[in-house]
């Protein structure tokens, strides 16, 4: 709408508001709008709505009794979330919780679901978890977690399901498995490869899980 | 997160910047102390919208009393977020509506216990969108008013008119919103 035309219709209503009936205001209408027919209609349709309106947008939304408030989506030990069943969270980011979860169809086996946390899902967010999602779906290599599964919760919320991989820190692996000086930089090299690979994708990973 | 008093003093002084940190940061507030209270009340329980914001204004803001010009802008963030957040809100619902298992409908935010007349509002925020693209301050009135719960009184102190044009310009919007929130039924 035209700023030009929206000011003159404000004045217009204004004006025909303050005669004292409908028919007088229906005349100063025509006066007013003769060279502007299209105007005339516009203000008269606004006439109308502002009859018609009765209570609309008087009661404050917020005022209206009170707000209800409805519970955050915490996630709990064995809720479902779609084939998925909730058993343990086992990490945290910024915008995403990692759950262990149970698959029954169509197999049996652990995953990892990735959702993000509640009240976290402004455009913004979702974008960024998508974009997540399909950067690791893009990806094709032993040493990075495959993308099985992706959804959304009834009230929205994104969710991918990968690969369990049971990772710890890799010093401690190396210490752990006791592994030679080759054998960690033979480690190393395969981890390159995997970013590498991530990289050659166009995509750069923040936390890097041995 | 940085300070909300600094926020608004640079806010008043029209830095944008700060305006949207501000917004973000009273949003942010608002949401988690909903979040907070719901925990400590049973599910489904009702909570006041205006000890929602006075909350929020104390924590945010602290014991000590702001000048009348920082209590205005913090009340007009306030409102914007309200709107957000229960805009948010039907949007979810609808969308849940949609498409997708009924079977647990939880909404992690906060939403009116009573809507007078169904009103749409979705529909009413894309219609105030579009009237803030012509006419932003009938449109900050408009959510000062229905968003924030302020009086025209209050809103015309706010946006620096007289009562009398501020129930003018109140008038206007209100017809001009109804017959584009109304215009869009008729389409259905």
């Amino acid at each position: 709408m035209d700023r030009v035309q929206y000011e003159k219709a404000e004045e217009v209503f204004t004006l025909a508001l303050q005669k004292p009936s409908a028919s007088d205001r229906a005349h100063f209408l025509d006066k007013a709008c003769k060279d502007d027919p299209s105007l005339g209609a516009y203000v008269g349709t606004l006439l109308k709505a502002h009859a018609e309106a009765g209570t609309f947008l008087d009661v404050p939304v917020a005022e209206v009794g009170d707000l209800e408030v409805n519970p955050p989506e915490l996630e709990a030990k064995g809720m479902e979330i779609g084939p998925y069943k909730i058993c343990e969270p086992i990490g945290e980011g910024g915008f995403g919780v990692v759950y262990l979860a149970e698959q029954e169809e169509p197999v049996r086996r652990k995953v990892a679901l990735k959702i993000i946390k509640p009240g976290m899902d402004t455009k913004q967010v979702v974008t960024r978890f998508e974009m997540e999602r399909q950067a690791l779906a893009l990806m094709d290599h032993p040493s990075i977690a495959k993308v099985f599964d992706a959804g959304a919760t009834t009230t929205g919320r994104p969710y991918f399901v990968m690969e369990l991989v049971q990772g710890i820190p890799i010093t401690d692996y190396c210490r752990q498995a006791k592994l030679s000086v080759p054998q960690r930089l033979k480690l190393f090299v395969d981890i390159c490869h995997a970013v590498q690979h991530a990289h050659q994708k166009r995509w750069s990973f923040r936390n890097l899980r041995g | 997160m940085a300070d909300v008093t600094q926020l608004l003093d640079s806010a008043k002084r029209g830095d944008r910047h700060a305006a949207n940190e501000l917004l973000a940061a009273v949003y942010a507030e608002l949401r988690h102390l909903a979040a907070c209270k719901l925990a400590r009340e049973r599910p489904g329980q009702t909570l006041q919208a205006t000890a929602l914001v006075h909350d929020a204004y104390l924590r945010l803001l602290g014991q000590e009393s702001a000048d009348w010009e920082n209590r205005q802008h913090f009340f007009a963030a306030a409102a914007e977020a309200m709107r957000r957040i229960l805009v948010e809100t039907a949007r979810r619902k609808a969308r849940v509506k949609h498409g997708g298992d009924l079977r647990r409908v939880e909404l992690d935010a906060i939403s009116p216990a009573v809507l007078p007349e169904a009103i749409d509002l979705v529909a009413l925020d894309e219609a105030l969108t579009r009237l803030s693209e012509i006419d932003p301050v009938k449109a900050k009135l408009v959510t000062l008013r229905y968003f924030g719960g302020l009086t025209v009184v209050q809103a015309s102190e706010t946006l620096g008119v007289s009562r009398a044009t501020a129930n003018r310009y109140w008038t206007f919007a209100r017809a001009w919103l109804y017959h584009e929130v109304s215009k869009g039924d008729h389409r259905q």
